[in-house]
């Protein structure tokens, strides 16, 4: 204290100084025009490189906000694209004016983050950032832009497991593009970036290279058409009457961090149907 | 009240209406009055007693500079330029001091340390004060040589208006 008194008498007629300058210096920059604009300037080419800053680092931390937001709208995109697909057959079909009610509009996509992915076990499972408050149920089909993902387990309020596509209990109707035959993808564990199709029968024609895609038949998690990859060897085993595809995968599910969970409006009706047939 | 307050007082008044009453009025047109102001207000900081101490003085030099301020329309300006020139003053004083040193119960004047050394003394203030004046309402070193011509021209009119003053008034104290 003593100290602080002394350096105070040795100093105070500078501290009254720099305070009254100061003083005089708001007055100068907050009543003169002139003055006022030129301190505003010059502060803004200051500060402005300090603000861009901010704004760079603000702008990493908004880049999940801004992915979850474009993956949103990529979502409505998908189903755009299903509607006008929809749209287009049916014209085709009857060559008139076709107004298409709002039921047509079967798929829904719901994007989704992953917060949890494994590729390395035998029954690999994901889990996603939404759940039953966003429209997710148990069985529908997950996809993301590249090719299948899996199909959704259980589902929480905010989350949801997915069953992946490398799970050794997975089933997923396939179809050949180029000739429409089908057959059954599964998984035998091992290679996470090769899948195998079965039930092909030996009369078919295959190529190596064909593209494999969803069929879109029972159950029905998937719209036809979706990418899943293609024919990389095939053979047949002697006396059997299926072949042995190993099929590429598109997709790779070690890399994937957004999907899409698509919503079938229709799944029951069509269980239902299908479900009186069987039973008969 | 001792004698040389009641006489800076009166110098205060009658410096401030001389200022804003007929220096602030001489404003001929042309460009080369652009670059002339007469300032001669600051006498009152150069003329007040040495035992004045320095922070009494910057204070005294705020309120004389804010009144001009006030009059000028140019709030802030003339108060900082004089906070500064008071700020100044005592290191002035020091470095000027004559062999014999000074009488602290008297005032910078030319009466008693003669014309060469009031006129040296001023100057160095004036200069200081001017300079600073017009730094601040320029507020940029961008027009820094406007901002020298104009200290410079403005300065030796106003030095001569000063000598005047001194020379018709002659302060004691």
């Amino acid at each position: 204290m003593r100290n602080l008194i002394l350096l105070l008498l040795r100093y105070g007629g500078f501290v009254v100084f720099l305070l009254l300058e100061a003083f005089c210096m708001f007055l100068v920059v907050r009543y003169n025009r002139t003055q006022q604009e030129i301190y505003v300037n010059s502060t803004n080419i200051l500060s402005g490189a300090l603000y861009e800053r901010a704004a760079n680092i603000r702008q990493f931390w908004n880049l999940r906000e801004k992915a979850d937001s474009i993956a949103n709208v990529n979502a409505q995109l998908r189903e755009e694209i299903e509607l006008m697909k929809r749209a287009a057959a049916l014209k085709a079909e009857k060559d008139s004016t076709y107004i298409l009610p709002d039921s047509s509009r079967q798929y829904r996509y719901i994007s989704a983050r992953i917060i949890d992915n494994a590729t390395n076990g035998n029954n690999n499972t994901l889990t996603l950032a939404k759940g039953s408050k966003d429209g997710i149920r148990p069985r529908q089909g997950v996809i993301d832009d590249r090719g299948l993902i899996g199909i959704v387990r259980d589902v929480s309020e905010n989350y949801a497991t997915v069953v992946s596509l490398l799970h050794r209990q997975i089933r997923i109707n396939a179809a050949n593009q180029r000739n429409n035959s089908i057959g059954v993808i599964a998984w035998r564990g091992n290679d996470p970036t090769i899948v195998k199709m079965e039930d092909v029968p030996k009369h078919i024609n295959l190529i190596q290279g064909d593209t494999i895609v969803t069929s879109g038949y029972s159950p029905n998690r998937f719209p036809s058409g979706v990418m899943i990859g293609t024919i990389d060897t095939f053979w047949l085993q002697p006396g059997s009457n299926y072949y042995d595809i190993e099929v590429k995968l598109s997709n790779d599910l070690n890399t994937a961090r957004y999907v899409y969970v698509i919503e079938n409006s229709l799944i029951e009706e069509q269980e239902e149907l299908e479900k009186e047939v069987a039973d008969e | 009240m001792s004698s040389d307050i009641v006489r800076s007082i009166i110098r205060f008044v009658v410096l401030i209406l001389l200022q804003i009453l007929v220096f602030r009025q001489i404003n001929p047109s042309g460009s080369f009055f652009f670059y002339v102001s007469f300032i001669i207000y600051p006498l009152f900081i150069l003329l007040l007693p040495f035992r004045t101490s320095p922070i009494l003085l910057m204070l005294l030099a705020f309120v004389i500079g804010i009144i001009i301020d006030i009059s000028y329309g140019s709030y802030g300006v003339h108060a900082s330029a004089a906070v500064f020139i008071a700020f100044l003053r005592p290191t002035v004083l020091r470095v000027l001091e004559p062999r014999s040193g000074y009488n602290i119960t008297q005032a910078p004047t030319k009466t008693h340390y003669g014309i060469t050394w009031f006129i040296s003394y001023s100057a160095v203030l004036m200069f200081a004060y001017l300079l600073w004046y017009f730094s601040v309402e320029a507020f940029t070193f961008v027009y820094f040589g406007q901002i020298l011509l104009k200290t410079i021209l403005s300065f030796l009119f106003s030095m001569l208006i000063i000598i005047v003053y001194m020379f018709i008034f002659d302060p004691k104290e």
